[in-house]
């Protein structure tokens, strides 16, 4: 269908109607094809991805055991090294709550002595009441209390992965 | 030489004049096409333009900063290469690695400061080098999409940043992860899972160790370098380093 002019290049002519139908129909295709293509390879992509997410984790366990009860005599606050968490014990029962700061994950400290501030964050100066309500600073929420139990051995078992919304005291 | 009479002796002394001209790849040109192809003719030295506008030397005009930083990042990458001899990414042995480096080994001390002082000052250098594209206005068309590479280099030093500063395994490391890493946690919806993947685990331990490693030796060094290159070619691409249009 091309022809010459003189200076020899080639011309091509105008699209006649079939060919436009044709085009139409290549373009479906077209479309279909690329598709397919995304799809199979974005979603392997996608999917290889998991490859990053670690599926066993060796990290301490999230229940452990504390002590037993005569560990933590009336009126103490101990806390356990290592867990980020400290155990209060008062006359009505006792309760763990987290040493970490909501704000951006220090290490908080408990503060002895003083009738409203509990815990006092090193990082950025974030304030907690002794109940873990926030009372300054930059954290946005108040410490969480985890669940508490006492096992068949009489061992005192906190377990992290469990929050204690109702902030219910274990009483011994 | 005639093609019956090959000698060895020829060809030997003839040896030093083919290595060379297998060097350079050219032959005799006048003094202007032989100092242009200095420049294109080398691999080194072809990243930079045969002609530049006299406007463009002027030193006070980019203070050289772009240059500075990659001369930094140079830096960094031999140092960082040699520091690799002597440290291993383990929770056991990284920070006993760290003291060796700055006790035991030889110019483990100043080896270790210069890549501590070059990293410091490459974040500083980029910084100013934005500032002062910012300033001079280059950031305009038709130099736009460099400007974005840019933001991507400067994006790219503060990761490189961000992951070498746990390697030490020191309390102010694993502190500053800890508060990085719930940083990224605010982020909304995907927040938790990124911390989760950045540090392979839910805290700061062997798993986040090993990941900021291969991030910050190989994964995040390759990125920059790739985008180095891609904008140094932008630079002459669109024209140039931009330049006050007259005196």
């Amino acid at each position: 269908m091309s022809s010459e002019n003189s200076t020899g290049a080639t011309i091509l002519p105008f699209r006649t109607t079939d060919e436009a139908v044709d085009e139409e129909r290549r373009g479906f295709v077209k479309k279909m094809a690329v598709t397919a293509l995304t799809l199979g390879v974005g979603g392997a992509a996608i999917q290889s991805a998991r490859f990053f997410k670690p599926n066993v984790l060796y990290e301490p366990s999230k229940a452990f055991k504390v002590g037993d009860l005569s560990t933590f005599p009336i009126g103490s606050r101990i806390v356990i090294e290592g867990r980020g968490i400290e155990i209060v014990r008062e006359r009505d029962g006792m309760h763990a709550i987290s040493l970490v700061c909501t704000h951006l994950g220090c290490l908080i400290k408990p503060v002895e002595n003083d009738p409203d501030i509990g815990y006092m964050c090193p990082c950025h100066g974030s304030t907690f009441a002794h109940k873990g309500e926030v009372q300054g600073g930059p954290a946005p929420k108040d410490l969480p209390w985890y669940e508490m139990y006492m096992d068949n051995t009489g061992a005192l078992v906190v377990d992290t992965s469990k929050v204690n919304h109702k902030r219910t005291k274990l009483a011994v | 030489m005639s093609e019956s009479a090959y000698s060895i002796k020829e060809s030997i002394m003839q040896l030093p004049r083919n290595i060379k001209a297998s060097i350079s790849r050219r032959g005799e040109g006048t003094a202007e096409q032989e100092r242009a192809a200095a420049v294109f003719g080398n691999m080194f030295l072809h990243v930079h333009p045969v002609r530049v506008h006299v406007n463009s030397l002027r030193a006070g005009y980019t203070f050289g900063l772009g240059l500075i930083s990659f001369y930094l990042f140079l830096i960094l990458v031999a140092s960082g290469l040699l520091l690799m001899f002597y440290y291993t990414p383990s929770t056991e042995l990284a920070y006993r690695n760290m003291k060796d480096l700055e006790y035991v080994v030889t110019f483990g001390v100043i080896l270790r400061n210069v890549h501590r002082w070059s990293a410091h000052a490459m974040v500083a250098f980029v910084f100013l080098h934005m500032c002062r594209v910012f300033y001079t206005g280059s950031y305009k068309a038709p130099r736009e999409f460099n400007w974005v590479i840019g933001v991507f280099l400067l994006l790219v030093t503060l990761f490189l940043s961000f992951t070498g500063y746990l390697l030490p395994w020191d309390q102010l490391a694993f502190w500053a992860v800890t508060v990085g890493s719930n940083i990224a946690s605010y982020m909304p919806v995907l927040g938790d899972y990124v911390r989760f993947l950045m540090l392979g685990g839910n805290e700061v331990g062997q798993m986040a160790l090993l990941r900021f490693y291969v991030l910050h030796v190989v994964a995040l060094p390759l990125l920059a370098a790739t985008l180095l290159g891609v904008h140094f070619w932008r630079i002459r691409k669109d024209g140039g380093l931009s330049r006050p249009s007259n005196d």
